[in-house]
């Protein structure tokens, strides 16, 4: 494999230094290179549904569906492989998925698949390269898969880079988001075939960066740009601002904030408070400032028919108790500019009660509420672990709408595993669920899943 | 006030009054700090009378631990040393000692106490880094926690470096307790973490991982991956389709950190409540369109609210049904927000679909 073209003059002056300082160290004894390590890991699943649909739009008849899917995820990566310039230097990752319907219908594409992480990585003093499908996250990014490269460093003295680049990831190289929930029907429902149009691939790049400085573990303070094009007109054009303070380890505040750039105006913002005043109580308090019609591409016709704002206030607090009982709340409420309230409230409690027998309980309730509509959930739960390989779980869900959806005022599903670890890295899993929904009279599923993990690492 | 305002006011209310409730005890059960059982540090360094005549000789940290100073194989000398002032037959003390892990802590951390201790910010001082330990545990870390370990070694934790400490496989099956730690507000900001510390990540995380939750092109939510999971806060979980409505309107936008607005419509359009279906039905209700603009039910004032629940339906470019009314000279009227400017030119692609001459 080439080394990989570090063209900048700046990334050549920060490789020069990096090499620089690493020569002229002294003091304690140097770090060993980290050893070399292998993972791979295959999850295989075979699912089967059996559904009944509730009458279509305006009652239009529906016939009962059965689908069987296979599924297969593998993964490879490699890292810390010795390079002859830098030990410990070259990293590698690829993940793909695929499935293939064996009970095919119409309309349902019968083989599907996609490569999910396709990447090489090179690190070279405090500089790193990574070329192929990846990810970059947090700040202006967001959450962003690109086909493209990156470039950035980590300095030691807490300041650090990354400007990346390259092809938008889209489904299957070159479809539109959800084109498969559509499938070939797409041609004869579709009012303005137009207004879904294929993607133009070299119209649909990103581009972005990160710069960032930390002063472990007091404070982290950074700033990101992305821009995003689709079919060559601006999607988005974000800045971030993101600020982590930590003055005592039993708190922390953190600030972050992305501004849209075309529009200038804050896409969203959020202050939130984590305090940790005693061993296992954390309590958080949140302020959350959002503009939805900013998420919406800026090449929408609908993102300039609305500047209107809400903004979410609330907190959550958990504690562990006596090493076997954890609670959890939290609680949210949404302010609309001149409109109606919306909330959202959790409470969770889960008991391990292995000290005697293994059997693990956790119960749940929820309410959200909206101007329209709202529901209240109930959630129960127990794992019991027989013998150290099997685990058996059983679960309930009820959800109560406020007001019916398609007739239906509640939904209610229950579900069953049973995972048994046959070998280290080895493990089969069997799944069922049976269903009641607002859209279907009765929905049953089954999976099975094999699942193996493969971890080598060197001997230092 | 009308009925339902009252009742969700109560609502709320009585939300307000559960999470106080719950921080209530939760600060008071926490205040019940409970130890480990452990060798009682505080006896023996700070209240035992010691040093004066007739006084037994005040022990330190090296009285017992001296072999640290050497040896990282044998950190603990007694009890065999606890003979020197009591008395062996002692069975209170036989009981106490019984109940002592004489190991120490079985951490699989490297670490090299000698070379540490020759540090000049330690100089020998055990209290440097085990400030906790006179007092048992109730002031500051029997342990140091990882902040501790930075207070030196930040350099290397921004380079990704573990292996100094970490044994790889090892650390992939522990969770961070004390820094990083992965709890519900470490979900909230964990897309900044993984920036800041993304190679920190991938000593445990592939970045595979990352996209079982966020690439929704898979045809497998992780929900039906991982059934067995209960433990894990999952978004989709159970019936999610059924209530997927009163999640979007109860916080606009929050949908579209992760799907793209065809992701909606392809599903709205299969289910036949697309604006782009043929033979759609219409899901809005009587007054949605007017005439009274002051009606609950009038669709400007849902629009303005939460203009991402309409996109998902009616965002078609040039075909989209809401500027057949609302483009200029429509009997629609200007669609934009009061106090709305112009970022771009009215010759761009979007704008030109109301304002092309």
């Amino acid at each position: 494999m080439p080394r990989p073209r570090l063209p900048l003059a700046l990334t050549a002056a920060l490789l020069a230094g990096a090499g620089g300082a690493r020569a002229g160290e002294e003091g304690p004894a140097p770090i060993p290179p980290a050893p070399m390590s292998v993972r791979v890991s295959s999850d295989t699943y075979l699912r089967l549904f059996e559904r009944s649909p509730m009458p279509g739009p305006n009652g239009a008849v529906v016939s009962d569906t059965f689908a069987a899917p296979l599924y297969e995820y593998a993964s490879l990566q490699v890292d810390n492989v010795d390079l002859p310039w830098e030990p410990a230097s070259f990293d590698a990752e690829l993940s793909a998925w695929g499935d293939v319907n064996l009970a095919p219908e119409e309309g349902i594409q019968r083989v599907d698949g996609d490569i999910t992480v396709a990447s090489i990585r090179h690190r070279y003093g405090w500089a790193f390269a990574q070329l192929g499908r990846q990810i970059q996250a947090g700040g202006a990014a967001r959450m962003s898969r690109l086909d493209g490269l990156s470039l950035g460093f980590n300095a030691p003295f807490g300041l650090a880079a990354t400007a990346y680049g390259g092809w938008t990831v889209l489904p299957r190289w070159n479809e539109r988001p959800g084109y498969h929930l559509l499938g070939s029907a797409a041609d004869t429902i579709l009012r303005y075939p137009d207004a879904l149009p294929e993607p133009r691939r070299d119209g649909t790049w990103m581009a972005g960066g990160r710069v960032s400085y930390s002063y472990l573990p007091y404070v982290n303070v950074g700033a990101s740009f992305h821009e995003q094009r689709e079919n060559g007109d601006l999607s988005r054009r974000n800045i971030g601002l993101d600020v982590r303070a930590v003055p005592d380890p039993m708190v922390a505040i953190t600030l972050k904030s992305i501004i849209d750039a075309d529009e200038w105006s804050f896409t969203d913002a959020r202050l939130a408070a984590d305090v940790y005043p005693v061993k296992d109580l954390s309590l958080a308090a949140e302020l959350t400032h959002i503009e939805p019609s900013l998420f919406l591409s800026r090449e929408s016709v609908l993102s300039v028919f609305s500047l209107d704002m809400f903004h979410e206030l609330g907190g959550s607090v958990s504690y562990r108790a006596f090493d076997i009982w954890r609670i959890g709340a939290s609680g949210y409420a949404d302010f609309f500019m001149g409109s109606e309230l919306g909330a959202r409230l959790n409470l969770n409690s889960s008991i391990d009660l292995a000290q005697w027998v293994p059997i693990v309980l956790r119960g749940e309730y929820g309410w959200v509420a909206e101007p329209d509509n709202g529901y209240h959930s109930a959630r129960l739960s127990v794992v019991y672990k027989p013998v150290e390989p099997v685990a058996l779980t059983a679960e309930s869900f009820l959800y109560f709408y406020k007001s019916a959806i398609n007739g239906v005022p509640l939904s209610a599903v229950g579900a069953l595993s049973a995972e048994w670890t046959i070998a280290p890295g080895w493990a089969v899993l069997g799944s069922g669920s049976v269903a009641r929904t607002p859209y279907a009279t009765l929905d049953l599923q089954a999976l099975a899943r094999l699942r193996i993990n493969f971890d080598w690492e060197a001997q230092p | 006030m009308s009925a339902p305002r009252q009742t969700r006011s109560a609502s709320l209310g009585a939300m307000v009054l559960a999470l106080a409730a719950l921080v209530a005890i939760a600060s008071a059960a926490g205040c019940e700090r409970t130890l480990e059982p452990a060798f009682p540090h505080n006896a023996h360094l700070e209240t035992q009378k010691c040093g004066e005549p007739g006084q037994p000789e005040c022990p330190s940290c090296r009285s017992c631990h001296e072999g640290i100073f050497h040896s990282e194989l044998k950190p603990i000398d007694p009890p065999s040393k606890c003979a020197a002032c009591h008395q062996p037959a002692n069975a209170k003390i036989q009981a106490s000692e019984a109940q002592i892990n004489w190991q120490g802590p079985t951490r699989k951390i490297i670490f090299q106490h000698q070379q540490h201790l020759r540090l000049p910010e330690i100089s020998d001082r055990c209290v440097t880094c085990h400030s906790g330990v006179p007092q048992d545990g109730e002031q500051g870390d029997v342990f140091p926690s990882k902040p501790t370990c930075l207070r030196c070694h930040d350099a290397e934790f921004e380079q990704g470096e573990c292996q100094m400490c970490h044994i790889g496989n090892d650390m992939r099956r522990r969770a961070p307790r004390t820094f990083l730690r992965h709890d519900e507000s470490f979900i909230r900001d964990h897309g900044e973490a993984a920036t800041r510390e993304g190679k920190v990540c991938r000593q445990c995380h592939a970045q595979a991982e990352c996209a079982n939750c966020h690439d929704t092109s898979q045809t497998i939510p992780i929900e039906a991956r991982e059934p067995s999971a209960i433990e894990r806060n999952f978004v989709h979980r159970a019936d999610f389709v059924g209530r997927h409505s009163i999640e979007a309107r109860q916080s606009p936008a929050r949908c579209l950190r992760c799907h793209e607005l065809a992701t909606c419509n392809g599903c709205h359009v299969d289910r036949g409540v697309s604006a782009n279906r043929v033979g759609a039905a219409n899901p809005h209700p009587v007054g949605w369109i007017g005439p009274d603009y002051g009606a609950a039910n009038f669709h400007g004032r849902v629009a303005r609210r939460d203009i991402v629940s309409c996109a998902t339906c009616h965002d078609q470019g040039p075909a989209t049904n809401c500027i057949r009314c609302h483009k200029v000279g429509g009997y629609g009227g200007n669609p934009h927000p009061a106090g709305w400017t112009p970022s771009r030119s009215k010759q761009s692609n979007m704008c030109r679909y109301c304002h092309a001459k």
